[in-house]
């Protein structure tokens, strides 16, 4: 299909088009190709000497460079300051605003269209310095999704506020019958007015009804009177200038009360200067879908229909891309698909009373043709067609990005050293100032900016986290610049950027030990917008695994985080739910899972350990129900020996002295029982309660019976594995065990003596067989 | 009709409002449709103006897509779980479109060729030999001739080489009779709407070949807990009266056991805060209508006839072991870490129950 831009078909519009005080106004909603297609034929058609736009005042210098040949949008005009702050902190981040622009934005447009016939165009919004000083002054911290409250946005007359910018647009749409705004706008403007006039038209009526449905603020005043203001002190003839704003601002300068006047040393306009850099931007960041702003949920399909001419084009560009992308993603797919699905989403269109077909039918077909019905068979690869991943490029960039300048100025506050050597540096988390380090460092681990090495292990045990200190090895290359630099396209800021680094890792249906391992980072990283997502997710993997070692894992690292919480603002109540809940169902699946190999008898019983520390270090979890659960288990007849083992030391059977433990026990060590059984079920029990093993004399016995009843083959054949049980005896233990043991010999001794002449075994040769057993490996 | 019969097919059910949206419609009707897509969606959907009641609850874009598809020469494959009125919309569609819902064939492992294409009178054929009186025409061949449409339920059901009989049909809108040395081919307005269980896939898969003659549309298992409260309420007291039974049925029992179903089916919490385990076994609402009605029959048999929890749960452990004494775990999980913690007095009922689940 051939790619060329086409502008709108009139050579002429009418000059009778939206007209205020003599100025041609046109009013624009942003990113939207027929709008852009309008603004374009309108200056081709008017010639004006002058081309005044919404945009930032201040950053006039960079239109030569924003229009530039060798620019390529999706590109963004980045304005941000350096933040007032006494303490240095790993969240002093610069205050931005973006300012973003692709193909098909009706400024950007304006600007190539002024370009190419040699028109003066310029911004006339109030500076970027004012938009920031208005937020810090009405304490918006913005999000890490917020963009910039100007022109980027819809053509909202009060941008400060995002959730009221929604109401707006959603409620004028929902009052005319659709279920929100962006399918309003394409239904009854971007697919159905071709014509560019009445397109202006009637968006300038748009324009009208958002404000009647809106109290305007001083804010909003002050940024209508300052545009005004360029209008008239520009000294050009009004009918010689074209002015291209939002609908709203449009329709406001057409009220009849409107005046122009403002406070020229208002404190807004007084603010420090801002600083700004011309930057790529890229279609997933100018998603609404990614929760940025700019309002634009389908970036490329929207370039698809600048570029090929209209949203029906644009559906068939898509569904016909759809077919290679479903094949690489190993699904059916052929063209005979996306011949059908194109005639639905027609027939949708004709259905939904629209001339075209646009997102929403797209989707829809694409679903019954190609994905059988499951949307989530073409969710992804339609999610990658219509957002697209194209990224722009600048034709220069004089300052740092705002990730790169936000690096070297917090290693300075911070006072990490910046070398090209390997350096060491050593955190103790009881600290403040390094707790703020140990952010900024994981921040860049999850960045996956070449920098900083986490030396001292891995970072994801309870263990580490609970002795709360850090080792880093530090080095600084080139690649770490390179890395920063290209880091700013996920972010303006290092939070920002190792948000939607661990995020998609978080809604990923990965094991729980992974997400665990994510969530964690969220933790180190000190993302608590992310908290909520990793419970979630932290749930729902922990309900896919039904693995009790696994779980056991799990709750034993939901445990450590809690523990740590203190030096990363984890809230307890949070995560213990999650714990209980954890801890819940791996009491519930021990019995299961105390049916295995073993292999994994060794492993569920570390998971044994784990939970049974929990279960009595932590006042909020139910004891009984780990007891109960461990009880059944060992009495079981499918559980593994070592896991009976584990768990009858576990028990404190001998303390307890519980008849019906004690019969378990016997009967694991009865002749009837293999010597593998028996020793696997003994290397678990001294595993669990050496101690108390050996210092009990009639389990002893018990041992002692068991040993001496083997017939020489099979004492031979088990006595590597009961060289590994006894291995985990301590020297305390052993000193315990032998003097245990030279009593029951001694009794032992004494009986034979009396029943026969001589013994069977003398004392130096029973003292032999446990020297093997046990000594040899302490 | 409707008083002699158990049930009436839906365009003498609702004879009414269709001829009502009849009178209204005045957009351009597809050849061969009685309605318009437009009257055919508010048939389905329901009209509080033209006072036509909704026959689906749930997504209008997936009803639009479903008349939509219609409209055009492809065919349309209805599918989701068991119990997602799937047979429910195809019968309504076909009623709205060209009144009549009669011309189904119904899938089976023994469903022939036959059954799809045309058989014959064999008393006549052996007497006169081949011609149209011996002809006895199936479903799809009658809705060609007339161009209507024709429903085709649980196509999954039947063998591979019975499904792909469908394929010619769909492709070229026309059957062969070589038996009469002629071919029939579809009038305008003819299109097929099949159904097909995602859950239970029958006999075979359908072929690629065959999938590509339709269009799909999934339609979910209902999701607002106050829509399945009412259809399971209403259902139950439905089968009851059928039965002439009495028994009173709470608000809070249907609410619990509605909760009970939606939570393990969508595997977490309704206020989203914690996710659950879910059983393998199928968790439709017509499950929680089998359950609640078994649990009614308890209580009047057995019981006081006032059914409570302890009831309904002896009803709920066999619909969800019935297809794995495993998914037991999950509904203990559930138990345990869910409506333990939750107050109420069918809640407390169904928790107490719980142990002697163990016992099992």
């Amino acid at each position: 299909m051939e790619r060329t831009v086409r502008d709108a078909s009139l050579a002429q519009v009418a000059l009778s088009t939206v007209r205020v005080r003599g100025v041609h106004v046109v009013p624009v909603r942003h990113h939207s190709p027929a709008i852009a297609r309008a603004t374009a034929a309108l200056i081709r058609a008017v010639r004006p000497r002058l081309v005044l736009i919404e945009g930032p005042s201040d950053a006039n210098h960079l239109i030569d460079a924003l229009t530039a040949p060798d620019a390529v949008a999706p590109l963004a005009l980045l304005a941000y300051r350096q933040p007032q702050a006494r303490q240095a902190s790993a969240d002093l981040a610069p205050e931005v605003v973006f300012y973003p622009f692709c193909d098909y934005s009706p400024e950007l447009v304006a600007l190539r269209t002024a370009r190419e016939l040699g028109i003066e165009a310029r911004f006339c919004d109030i500076p970027a310095a004012a938009v920031l000083e208005h937020r810090e002054a009405t304490d918006e911290a913005p999000s890490p999704t917020d963009e910039s409250p100007a022109p980027s946005a819809s053509a909202e007359p009060a941008p400060h506020a995002p959730e009221y910018r929604l109401s707006v647009y959603d409620r004028v749409a929902q009052r005319m019958g659709f279920d929100d705004s962006e399918e309003w706008w394409e239904c009854l403007f971007e697919t159905a007015l071709r014509d560019p006039n009445e397109l202006l038209l009637r968006t300038f009526e748009w324009g009208q009804l958002v404000i009647s449905d809106f109290e305007s603020s001083d804010y909003d005043a002050l940024r209508n009177a300052y545009m005004w203001k360029r209008v008239e002190e520009s000294g050009v003839p009004p009918e010689q200038i074209v002015l291209v704003v939002g609908a709203a601002h449009a329709a406001a300068f057409a009220l009849p009360d409107f005046r122009a006047e403002h406070d020229p040393n208002h404190p807004l306009l007084q603010a420090r200067p801002a600083d700004f850099v011309l930057m790529p931007y890229s279609f997933p960041r100018l998603s609404e879908q990614l929760g940025y702003g700019a309002g634009n949920r389908a970036p490329q399909f929207y370039q698809d229909a600048w570029e090929f001419g209209s949203l029906e084009d644009a559906t068939l560009a898509t569904l016909t891309r759809l077919v290679n992308s479903m094949k690489l993603q190993g699904d059916v797919a052929s063209h005979a698909d996306a011949i059908e699905a194109f005639r639905l989403a027609k027939q949708l269109a004709a259905l939904r009373g629209k001339p075209q077909p646009g997102y929403r039918e797209t989707i829809d077909a694409a679903i019954a043709a190609f994905g059988r019905g499951q949307a989530e068979r073409v969710e992804k690869p339609l999610k990658r067609l219509m957002i697209g991943e194209r990224i722009g490029r600048a034709p220069q960039s004089e300052v740092q990005p705002p990730v790169q300048a936000e690096f070297y100025r917090l290693a300075h506050e911070l006072r990490i050293p910046i070398k090209d050597d390997p350096t060491d540096l050593r955190l103790n988390l009881a600290e403040p100032h390094a707790v703020q380090q140990s952010i900024f460092l994981h921040r860049l681990a999850v960045a996956q900016i070449p920098f900083a090495e986490l030396q001292s292990g891995e970072a994801a045990t309870y263990g580490q986290m609970a002795r709360l200190r850090e080792k880093w090895r530090l080095q600084w290359t080139p690649l770490t610049d390179v890395a920063l630099a290209e880091a700013s396209v996920y972010g303006n800021t290092l939070r920002e950027v190792a948000t939607r680094k661990i995020e998609p890792r978080l809604a990923q249906r990965d094991t729980l030990v992974r997400v665990s391992a994510a969530a964690l980072e969220a933790v180190l990283c000190e993302l608590p917008e992310l908290y909520g997502t990793a419970l979630q997710a932290l749930d729902e993997a922990s309900i896919r695994d039904a693995d009790f070692a696994s779980l056991a894992r799990a709750a034993y690292q939901i445990a450590g985080l809690i523990e740590y919480g203190a030096a990363r603002a984890v809230q307890q109540e949070m995560f213990e739910p999650l714990l209980q809940r954890v801890y819940t169902r791996a009491c519930l699946h021990l019995l299961s899972s105390s049916d295995c190999g073993e292999d994994e008898a060794r492993a569920v019983g570390e998971g044994m350990q784990l939970l049974h520390e929990l279960a009595h270090k932590l006042p909020y979890l139910e004891t009984g129900l780990w007891m109960e659960n461990l009880r059944e288990t060992v009495l079981s007849e499918r559980a593994q020996a070592y896991v009976v083992g584990m768990g009858l030391g576990l028990l404190g059977f001998m303390r307890a002295r519980d008849e019906e433990l004690w019969r378990c026990a016997k009967r694991m060590l009865s002749p009837a029982t293999p010597p593998e059984q028996a020793a696997q079920f003994l290397e678990g029990l001294l595993h669990a309660q050496s101690g108390a093993a050996a210092r009990s004399r009639p389990f002893v016995q018990t041992m002692h019976e068991f040993v001496m009843q083997l017939p020489d083959a099979l004492f031979l054949q088990a006595l590597p594995m009961l060289r590994r049980a006894f291995s985990k005896l301590s020297n305390h233990d052993i000193h315990y065990l032998t003097d245990n043991l030279l009593r029951i010999i001694d009794d032992d001794v004494a009986a034979q003596a009396e029943v026969e002449a001589e013994p069977l075994l003398s004392r130096e040769e029973l003292e032999h067989i446990w020297a093997q057993l046990a000594w040899m490996e302490s | 009709m409707q008083a002699d019969v158990i049930r009436a097919p839906v365009e003498a059910r609702c004879q009414e409002e269709l001829q009502r949206l009849q009178a209204w419609d005045t957009y351009p009707k597809p050849a061969g449709w009685n309605l318009s897509p437009r009257a055919v969606e508010k048939f389905i959907l329901g009209d509080a103006d033209l006072n036509i009641k909704p026959k689906y609850i749930g997504d209008r874009d997936r009803i639009q897509v479903a008349i939509a598809t219609l409209a055009s020469d492809r065919a349309l494959l209805l599918v989701g779980e068991p119990g997602t009125a799937k047979s429910w919309v195809s019968e309504h569609l076909s009623a709205a479109i060209c009144n009549d819902s009669k011309l189904t064939i119904q899938g089976t492992a023994g469903t022939t060729e036959d059954q799809i294409k045309y058989s014959w009178n064999y008393a006549l054929l052996m007497a006169e030999g081949p011609s149209d009186r011996s002809l006895v025409p199936s479903p799809i061949l009658t809705a060609m001739r007339e161009g209507r449409i024709a429903r085709f339920e649980e196509i999954t059901r039947c063998v591979a080489e019975v499904q792909d009989a469908l394929i010619s049909i769909l492709s070229e809108k026309a059957i062969a009779i070589p038996e009469l040395e002629r071919i029939e081919y579809a009038k305008r307005g003819f299109n097929i709407i099949a159904t097909a269980n995602t859950r239970d896939r029958g006999v075979n898969e359908m072929s690629s070949a065959l999938k590509r003659r339709f269009n799909f549309v999934e339609l979910p298992v209902l999701s607002d807990l106050q829509q399945e409260m009412a259809v399971v309420r209403q259902r139950t007291q439905e089968m009851l009266a059928e039965h002439e039974l009495q028994t009173d049925i709470s608000n809070e029992l249907v609410e619990t056991l509605v909760t009970v179903f939606q939570e393990l089916r969508q595997g977490q919490t309704l206020d989203g805060e914690q996710k659950v385990k879910t059983p393998s076994t199928v968790m439709s609402t017509a499950e929680a209508v089998s359950v609640l009605f078994g649990g009614c029959l308890l209580a009047t048999h057995f019981g006081e006839g006032v059914v409570n929890g302890q009831h309904v749960m002896r009803l709920l452990v066999g619909a969800i072991a019935k297809e794995d004494k495993s998914d037991l775990e999950a509904l203990t999980e559930y138990l345990e870490t869910v409506a333990k913690k939750r107050d109420g007095r069918v809640w407390k009922e169904l928790y107490e129950t719980h142990r002697w689940l163990k016992s099992l």
